[in-house]
């Protein structure tokens, strides 16, 4: 009888009934009785003799042959990128969690979001408009620029051993050149903001030469935002 | 081993895999090497085919989506792999060539009144009679007599018979058919000496 054949449904009906007897099932009806109780049988038959007999499993030697072979086979490299995989995953978790978890991945999000604001992780900071602060031109900033770095909200973020006493020094240097300093507390972090365009002319250089012996670059918008933390002392300039 | 580690260590790859890989043989090697034994009799076969199971499965493990138990999964690839080893071994020396050919028009009658199931297996005599008659039909139709005995264990559908063998329900259908023709005339002598009282 050909594969493709399909049974006649009296051989269907009888296959069914046998099936049914096979794996324990009570008849569905009356009509297939015999090839019921044939596979009600061979299933008693069947876990009657199953095997008890405990088999060795893999030597050690057989698993080390066989985990070669699958290192060979490239079945250990790991993926491409573990840490999405992980991200994929958690997220996956959180998706599937009850509702109460929501809460978790809302905080999360948010202090994400916040530090983002904050400006962390910060940028390594660059001065493409900054005439005053080439990278490597000048040995006088070099060491400090490497310290100050600006948030994705434009802020000049510094780390200086006291923040407090660092401000005021730089404040009042800046009030002395008739500059407007505005001092605020953010998160436990000390700012600063300076309206730097209203400097005339002659002391232009002079603000300049405070800002550069800190390592702060001049900013081209002519705002200086600023905010310290407290960290390690700048590299001398 | 749970499902979330299998999981895990098949994304993660590298080392989480191999520690997993060492992992899953110590909790299910035997169960699976059991499978094989079902399959292929010979116990070389078989532990090469619980070898080559385990290295599918770790390589088509991203396929396990997690939905169902990891040991139903681990068993099925298991089960694929010995029945393609048997079909392979077959085409390399078929292990039934010096046995004589199965009567394709043999169909033997049962007994019109089979004693119960219980009476079939209650004596020692009768189970002998009954391994006897399955070793043989083990022997000849080493792939009926797995499936046969998958379907009892684990009361699978024609449908996972159909996904195990790699056939459509139809074709498996009459495959089942045929492996119920099978069994009967194998086992013919065992249901007689039952019937006839004689366990």
């Amino acid at each position: 009888m050909a594969d493709d054949v399909p049974l006649i449904p009296a051989q269907a009906a009888e296959l069914e009934a046998w099936l049914r007897g096979l794996r324990g099932q009570a008849p569905e009806s009356s009509a297939g009785q015999k090839a019921h109780a044939e596979g009600q049988c061979l299933q008693r038959a069947l876990s009657a003799t199953a095997t008890a007999k405990e088999q060795p499993a893999l030597s050690p030697r057989e698993l080390d042959a066989l985990l070669e072979r699958a290192e060979r086979d490239g079945l250990f490299r790991a993926s491409g990128c573990q840490i999405c995989a992980a991200w994929r995953e958690a997220l996956g978790r959180v998706w599937q969690a009850p509702a109460w978890r929501w809460g978790g991945a809302f905080s999360g999000a948010l202090a994400l979001s916040l530090m983002v604001w904050l400006g962390l992780p910060q940028q390594r900071l660059l001065w493409p408009g900054d005439e005053e602060a080439p990278a490597a031109s000048s040995a006088e900033t070099r060491g400090a620029t490497d310290d100050v770095t600006r948030g994705s909200d434009g802020v000049l973020q510094l780390r200086v051993p006291d923040p407090q006493a660092w401000r005021e020094s730089l404040a009042t240097d800046l009030q002395a050149q008739g500059l407007q300093v505005r001092r605020y507390e953010r998160l436990g972090r000390l700012g600063l903001d300076v309206e730097l365009s209203d400097l005339t002319a002659e002391r232009q250089p002079v603000a300049r030469a405070i800002l550069k012996r800190r390592g702060i670059p001049w900013p081209t918008d002519g705002v200086l935002m600023l905010e310290l933390s407290v960290g390690p002392a700048p590299s001398p300039p | 081993m749970e499902r979330e580690v299998f999981k895990r260590a098949c994304a993660q790859g590298g080392e989480d895999m191999r520690l997993a890989f060492r992992q899953l043989v110590h909790d299910y090697g035997r169960a699976l090497l059991r499978e094989c034994s079902v399959c292929l009799r010979d116990p070389e076969s078989a532990r090469d085919a619980l070898q080559n199971a385990l290295l599918k499965i770790w390589k088509s493990c991203a396929s396990y989506r997690g939905e169902s138990e990891l040991f139903p999964w681990l068993k099925r690839v298991a089960r694929t792999v010995a029945i393609d080893e048997l079909r392979a071994s077959a085409v390399r020396l078929p292990s039934s060539a010096s046995l004589p050919a199965v009567d394709e028009e043999l169909d033997p009658a049962l007994p019109d009144e089979l004693p119960g199931p219980e009476a079939l297996t209650a004596s020692r005599l009768a189970l002998e009679r009954y391994r006897e008659c399955e070793a043989r039909f083990r022997e000849v139709e080493p792939e009926a007599a797995a499936v046969i005995r998958w379907i009892a264990e684990d009361e699978l559908s024609i449908e996972d018979v159909a996904r195990l063998l790699n056939r459509t329900p139809q074709a498996t259908r009459q495959y089942l058919y045929q492996c119920r023709r099978k069994a009967r005339q194998y086992l013919a002598p065992w249901y007689a000496q039952v019937a006839g009282g004689e366990g």
